[in-house]
């Protein structure tokens, strides 16, 4: 660690792609001189940024951010594909590897404590979940992360003074228009912002006086304004370029995540199975290791008609286990005794675990 | 092998302690290189890895692919110069884990023909000047060691 102060550039707003190279740019010209750095920036248009290993077309709807004019950048960072505009302020830190902790998940820890007390200096009861989340009563409120680049440790995140659920919801690209109301729908539920938490958000300067604060606080260092060098600069206009290129953009991903994580705890994901009465679709909610929310659709034939309504409540709460589940169904089956021929009960099951298996690695 | 505050350093392997990689060289010549336990438990359990291709050559300090954790991304630097031969993506296709379930065996990233073969000018440490560097690391970042994918 070090006492040294740490470098504080509090920019102006700038466009889509500068607000993602600036800081690829200030990590990648960072020499054993250079100071540690906490930049603070809001891009001055809306955007999608997508994550290091993201396959662009596979998440995104690019024809869609085409048309509406939303630029698609990849960044450096993990993750997942987000929808980014002035409503946000980034948070970016980039400093020597060696004055921050030394895994990743103890970083986290400093870096959301930062996070977490301008929250509760606005008056907001922020509370860091770990590894990487900040909650507010059980509902996020930005997210965060993290990435190597040469000698710099990047450690990124956002202060949200306000999110638009909707057109998140409308650049990505998924499997059916359920899924996509059950994307808004979940975060509605499941993310907050400042505006939602005031009423009003903040001023920006109230913010960032609050940020910096917080950052002394957990960092015990001094911070002080300071600008761009040009070196720094030049480095930005080159990655400006990369960045922009196609051929960054459709790199080879490969990583495809069949589901939308909506905060650690909560995920929707979309499965279908191939029964022999037909295909059955299913949209699942999960949270915390159980069935939060499910909706059935499919091309089966029905009697009665509300049968998968009727399975959307019965399972709805449920533990997610192939014999809860399938308890659950079986008796339904029983009860009822619907006329659905070649869908049996393992089907609906199939379908359920086949969705609910979309989970991540933690 | 010596363990230290749960982290493996294998005597017998080649280190680069800055960087983080090991280096096992082979009768034909070639290296294999992969991540440390330490690195290992530093990043967290890998979520995906995009090799750079064999045929490639890579100067002393580029990344031969780049490593995204749940939770960070970055690269994975070869200590020496040299052409990828071959690239470990088979074993990470069908288990992501297995740098993490086993980074000094079949967890192994890429393997390459070096330039030149010249351990300690080229900052590398082996038997137990490595082991005692890293223990002094070790402190330095107050790790304790676990495999990410237990």
């Amino acid at each position: 660690m070090t006492a040294s102060p740490i470098r504080l550039l509090d920019l102006a707003p700038v466009s889509p792609l500068r607000s993602q190279t600036i800081y690829h740019a200030v990590g990648y010209a960072l020499g054993a001189d250079s100071p540690d750095t906490i930049m603070l920036v809001s891009p001055n248009a809306p955007y999608v940024s997508i994550g290091r290993h993201q396959d662009a077309a596979r998440e995104v709807d690019l024809p869609y951010c085409a048309e509406a004019g939303y630029p698609v950048i990849r960044r450096e960072i993990g993750g997942g594909a987000v929808y980014l505009d002035g409503n946000q302020l980034f948070t970016q830190w980039i400093f020597h590897a060696d004055h921050l902790p030394a895994t990743v998940e103890e970083r986290f820890v400093v870096y959301a404590d930062s996070l977490v007390r301008t929250y509760r200096a606005l008056g907001i009861a922020a509370e860091h979940r770990p590894i990487n989340d900040i909650h507010v009563a059980g509902r996020k409120i930005g997210g965060t992360g993290a990435a190597r680049m040469d000698g710099a440790e990047v450690v990124v995140g956002s202060l949200m003074f306000d999110f638009d659920v909707a057109t998140m919801a409308r650049v990505l690209k998924v499997p059916s228009e359920k899924f996509r109301d059950k994307i808004i729908q979940s975060l509605t539920d499941y993310m907050t912002t400042m505006r939602k938490e005031l009423g009003e958000p903040p001023a920006r300067e109230t913010v960032i006086a609050a940020y910096l604060d917080a950052c002394r606080a957990v960092l015990g260092r001094d911070i002080e304004r300071g600008e761009l060098r040009a070196d720094e600069l030049a480095l930005a206009e080159k990655l400006d370029a990369r960045f922009a290129g196609r051929e960054w953009l459709e790199e080879a991903g490969g990583l495809r995540k069949p589901f939308v994580k909506i905060h650690e705890g909560v995920r929707v994901a979309e499965a279908a199975h191939k029964a022999p009465g037909g295909l059955i679709r299913c949209v699942l909610r999960v949270r915390d290791g159980h069935i939060d929310d499910v909706a059935f659709s499919g091309d089966f034939t029905a009697r009665p008609p509300s049968m998968p309504f009727d399975l959307d409540e019965l399972l709805a709460g449920s533990e997610i286990s192939e014999k809860m589940v399938s308890e659950k169904i079986e008796d339904y089956y029983r009860r009822v005794r619907p006329e659905i021929p070649g869908v049996a009960p393992s089907d609906w099951v199939a379908a359920v675990m086949r969705a609910a298996e979309t989970e991540a690695p933690a | 092998m010596s363990v230290y505050r749960g982290c493996d350093i294998p005597g017998d392997l080649f280190f680069d302690v800055d960087r983080d990689v090991w280096i096992r060289p082979a009768p034909d010549g070639t290296l294999t290189l992969g991540l440390t336990d330490p690195a290992q438990t530093r990043s967290g359990k890998v979520l995906h890895i995009l090799f750079k291709k064999p045929g490639r050559h890579l100067d002393a300090g580029q990344s031969a692919a780049t490593i995204e954790t749940a939770k960070w991304a970055g690269p994975f630097p070869t200590p020496v110069s040299g052409t990828i031969a071959e690239t470990n993506e088979a074993t990470f296709r069908a288990d992501i884990l297995i740098a993490n379930r086993d980074p000094y065996g079949a967890g192994w990233i890429v393997r390459l023909e070096p330039d030149e073969w010249a351990p300690e000018a080229q900052g590398l440490v082996t038997g137990e000047a490595a082991v005692q560097r890293y223990e002094t690391r070790i402190d330095e970042l107050g790790l304790n060691c676990f495999r990410c994918a237990d």
